[in-house]
């Protein structure tokens, strides 16, 4: 799949490249809060740096890796690394490997203890009272804090200038509100990545709810006497960074290699920006359109006869989460959760896509016990299952993503997410 | 269900937009509670942000003053109600995830169950079992789970699951989990 955007041209200006960095350099390419620059294809790129294994083939690409992640022990987590810079600064840069890329949730968070690491000072964000600013957001396994401050960020060959961001953990936030509560995931190791590029559906993190109530808010305003809830204008809160790029704002697309069964140690892929804007986003004739819910981002799948009416799709899932008694169960202690069922098993999904019709997805489903006790170096699995109780919902992790190409679209009805007539937020593979 | 949602709206006469759509959330919630749960009467009806922890007496709920306008406006109702021999406490919490508390016969909460935008406050629902949830997570991270949470140990059970924008889950106590409860329908 990333072998074709090699060939992929546009150049707008010169990149130049430092060192093993990803950053380009934008002198001569104009102002705007959003730039895009392209690489020539036939210009020699550094190679080696270890979480690089791809240099990126076109501006609107950014790798991915499975990997062991952090720990050394993760498994179908999807990684990318970023380039972030002091704002304006064109050599206070460095690049952070292992930041989660995660569809369910909107906005870039990085891990203090990851950019003070990196030698990168964020400028201050504040609200318009000159207050700084701070958010509490509830994962559904944690809670992270910390201050909003911006950053420039490269994202493939564009920067985001002063992007605001938010500081898992930053210490100057470190005046914690009683009504945050956790258990908070503020350390890279609670946290297991060091950071995370949220561009789900949503535009926003909160979006309406948090412009027009501060009760509401999972945003605080912080003034020395301590931090409050503030409501937030839309536009001021964390948002999908994609969406902030003109030339490819409307959505993206995640392509996995498949793995052997067996699993692989590591697994390369790539996330490209937007939706049939480019030669390397076109949505390919052959795939199905299926609508999201605008307001959850859900949609309703069929699975045996039932109707799981919030079921989403999520590379921040590191498994298939769903429910179903009739699979067996891993005996294993510590393994009660996973699947476990017999070689060859497949269960059957259906969707209904946005012609009316319904589609049906076959998935793998794997013994996750001998899977992970047969091959405990590999980190990319396909069928990997575990039980979720909670009725009503399909979670399609990262064993879905593998072996596929899956592109969403952005809430909104601006005229670039108009794609086959079809407004966002819509998934299609 | 409507009369529920009828008797929370009398308590706020002033509607202004944002109210009027916590009403409206409210009121749907009910409606698909009806379906699950015989209702009798409403009898309490308080504006407080009821959050008793599991185990601990529905009675003894604390009643907080909000303290802003906006919060007024906004701050969780709350009103308990019979459904055979528990009862049920519901609440919206300010960003107006629905939380329901259940208790049994002796009035001690065995069943939470929340579904909205954001996650409750856990520290206050599973009370005293909330270090246990948060060293299961913690154990968790470590184990390299990432998704919905399932945590089955000898005195607690926690489900919780969602995205950002959209959290459910349920914790509940199973020792004091009446005979005849039926969760599925609960939900």
């Amino acid at each position: 799949m990333t072998r074709n955007f090699v060939h992929m041209l546009g150049s707008v200006c010169t990149w130049r490249w430092l060192g093993a960095l990803l950053l380009a350099t934008l002198a001569g390419c104009g102002g705007g809060s959003e730039q895009n620059s392209a690489s020539p294809a036939d210009e020699a790129l550094p190679r080696g740096t270890e979480t690089n294994t791809n240099t990126p083939a076109a501006p609107n690409v950014i790798n991915i890796k499975i990997d062991g992640g952090i720990s050394g022990r993760s498994v179908n987590v999807p990684f990318a690394s970023l380039t972030v810079c002091t704002p304006g600064s064109t050599s206070s840069c460095s690049t952070i490997d292992h930041i989660l890329v995660d569809t369910a949730s909107t906005g870039l968070r990085i891990v203090s203890s990851a950019l003070s690491r990196a030698g990168i000072n964020a400028a201050d964000y504040s609200t318009a009272m000159g207050e700084p600013l701070a958010e509490c957001f509830g994962f559904v396994d944690g809670s992270v804090w910390g201050r909003l401050r911006r950053l420039d960020v490269g994202l493939g060959g564009y920067r985001l200038q002063a992007l605001p961001v938010q500081i898992i953990g930053d210490e100057q936030a470190a005046t914690l509100p009683a009504d945050c509560t956790g258990p908070f995931q503020n350390t890279v190791e609670s946290f297991g990545a060091n950071g995370v590029l949220g561009v789900s559906t949503f535009l926003q993190d909160c979006g309406a709810t948090c412009a027009v109530s501060a009760a509401a808010s999972h945003y605080y305003r912080c003034p020395a006497t301590g931090c409050v809830r503030t409501s937030v204008p839309s536009q001021d809160q964390l948002q999908n960074p994609i969406s902030l790029i003109p030339d490819v704002s409307n959505g993206l697309a995640i392509a996995l290699p498949d793995v052997p069964d067996n699993g692989a140690t590591a697994a390369t892929g790539a996330l490209i920006m937007g939706i049939n804007t480019r030669a390397n986003n076109a949505l390919p004739a052959a795939s199905t359109i299926f609508p999201l819910d605008p307001r959850s981002g859900y949609l309703s799948v069929l699975y045996k006869g039932m109707t799981l009416s919030n079921s989403f799709f999520d590379t921040g899932s590191n498994f298939l989460f769903f429910n179903d008694a009739s699979i067996p169960k891993c005996v294993a202690p510590g393994y009660s959760r996973f699947y476990c069922p017999a070689p060859g098993t497949v269960i059957t999904t259906s969707l209904t896509a946005q012609d009316g019709r319904i589609r049906t997805l076959e998935l793998p489903l794997a013994d996750v016990y001998s899977r992970y006790t047969s091959n405990p170096a590999n980190s990319a699995f396909r069928g990997l299952g575990a039980s979720s109780s909670l009725p009503g919902s399909f979670d399609f992790g990262i064993p879905f993503f593998l072996g596929r190409t899956v592109f969403t679209a952005f809430e909104g009805v601006d005229t670039q997410s108009n794609v086959a007539g079809v407004f966002g937020p819509w998934v299609a593979f | 269900m409507a009369i529920a949602a009828h008797d929370v709206r009398r308590l706020s006469p002033t509607t202004n937009g944002m109210r009027f759509a916590i009403m409206n959330r409210i009121a749907i919630h009910c409606m698909r509670w009806a379906k699950a749960l015989l209702l009798s009467t409403v009898v309490l009806v308080m504006p407080a942000p009821a959050l008793a922890a599991l185990g601990e007496s529905i009675d003894d709920l604390p009643l907080a003053v909000a303290s802003s306008r906006e919060e007024r406006a906004l701050s969780s109702r709350s009103f308990v109600r019979n459904s055979g021999s528990n009862r049920v406490r519901i609440s919206l919490t300010s960003a107006g995830t629905m939380v329901r508390q259940f208790a049994n016969a002796s009035g001690t909460v065995f069943l939470v169950m929340w579904e909205g935008p954001q996650m409750p406050n856990l520290e206050k629902l599973l009370g005293t079992y909330y270090p246990s949830y948060a060293n299961d997570l913690r154990s968790r991270r470590i184990d390299g789970i990432r998704g919905p949470v399932q945590m089955h140990v000898d005195t607690i059970v926690v489900e919780s699951g969602g995205r950002m924008r959209n959290f459910a889950g349920h914790a509940y106590l199973p020792a004091l989990l009446p005979a005849d409860f039926n969760l599925e329908a609960a939900r």
